[in-house]
């Protein structure tokens, strides 16, 4: 099966009837579009392959950062997005990992009901997930150290709390 | 002009009350340190708007233990001080975006407050946090930032702080306390995080503080 997987902020997507009990059943919080934001109606995500893990796109992601911390993730099978006439192209990923960046996709002319539509079918169909910051930071060293990763495009701050100079 | 109305139990020998907003028709935000956190307070404005205040912070870090009355008003006007200051790092807060693993604004500003003011600095947190005086997704960053800070002196009051969060009413700051306490990485939070996940009714959240309960677990384990 071939998932896309997009980066978000876990909390956002928590249903809490503490903090929202005006939501009504099978709703969302406004608050996910953050974690949903389009630069010219694109959005951009990650497709993961039997080839291309899990662990090497979160690590590529990762590497982006100023700073090693936990990542939080979507991931949904490629068909559902298909089918529900979402479009997806292929676009060249900005990661410190060239592989992972030639599995990268943009999900595009976004209308915000089509938005909408894709929050939903993160929230009722996709798999929420969270990589510890402890585990993030084993994939980077692997990364890093397996020179999948090209360490020149990591920010120093990220490498000097790695320990790796 | 605020003033202390009437209290049920007399109010204790160290009490400040700082209203971080005040003026004669609005009643702001009120930040109560007292050492007897089971008080409660009932406070009028001169408009008799009436404002009980429950959630007492206990004193327990950094103000004067003797009740003269020069470091009172000493102790007083820092606390004022260190809680507007606070009161601003979050108000500006309000429309800056947060990502994970990225420096903010707000990560750099709240790092420096709590470096430079200690533990009374963790008080003023309390407070926000305690009184919702902050929005959610900055008290959650805030969390987060606080088990990140690289400080030895803050060290035993910012795992006291993270691990009261655990029980807070809103889950997405009970998830930033366990973000918190995992950096952190200190095994003394594990009976916190126990008692916690007994109480968590929200799934998510509850796996969230497993994981983090297994990490300490290993790294006590590791430290034997």
């Amino acid at each position: 099966m071939t998932s896309i997987l997009r980066g978000i902020k876990l909390n956002r997507w928590i249903l809490d009837p503490e903090e929202t009990p005006w939501l009504k059943e099978g709703d969302l919080p406004s608050e996910v579009f953050k974690d949903l934001g389009t630069t010219n109606s694109c959005i951009s995500v990650y497709e993961i392959t039997d080839d291309i893990s899990i662990q090497y796109t979160v690590a590529a992601l990762a590497a982006t950062k100023d700073f090693a911390s936990n990542y939080d993730y979507y991931f949904i099978d490629k068909n559902i997005l298909l089918s529900a006439d979402l479009k997806l192209k292929p676009s060249l990923g900005e990661t410190p990992d060239d592989t992972v960046n030639k599995r990268h996709f943009d999900i595009y002319e976004l209308s915000a009901a089509s938005l909408l539509q894709l929050a939903e079918l993160l929230s009722s169909k996709g798999t929420k997930a969270r990589v510890s910051e402890k585990m993030v930071k084993s994939y980077l060293t692997d990364g890093i150290n397996s020179r999948r990763i090209d360490r020149s495009r990591v920010k120093d701050s990220l490498l000097q709390k790695l320990g790796i100079r | 002009m605020l003033t202390l109305a009437s209290t049920a139990i007399e109010p204790p020998p160290l009490a400040y009350v700082i209203p971080a907003i005040e003026s004669s028709t609005k009643l702001g935000p009120i930040f109560v340190v007292s050492d007897n956190p089971n008080t409660t307070y009932t406070f009028t404005t001169e408009t008799n708007r009436i404002s009980t205040i429950t959630s007492v912070v206990h004193l327990a870090f950094g103000l004067p233990e003797e009740s003269t009355s020069e470091n009172f008003l000493q102790g007083k006007k820092e606390a004022a001080s260190v809680f507007h200051i606070l009161h601003e790092i979050t108000s500006n807060a309000t429309n800056e975006r947060f990502e994970d693993g990225m420096e903010s604004i707000f990560s750099k500003a709240l790092t420096s407050f709590v470096i430079k003011f200690n533990s009374l600095a963790i008080t003023a947190l309390i407070a926000v946090f305690e009184n919702d005086l902050a929005n959610p997704e900055v008290i959650s960053e805030a969390l987060r930032t606080v088990g990140r800070i690289q400080d030895s002196h803050t060290h035993q009051s910012r795992l006291w702080l993270l691990e009261r969060a655990l029980i807070h009413r809103f889950a997405r700051i009970r998830d930033a306390a366990i973000l918190g306490l995992s950096h952190m990485d200190n095994p003394d939070a594990i009976a916190s995080i126990r008692n916690a996940i007994k109480n968590e009714k929200i799934v998510q959240i509850r796996y969230n503080m497993e994981q983090a309960l297994e990490q300490l677990e290993l790294t006590k384990a590791g430290s034997l």
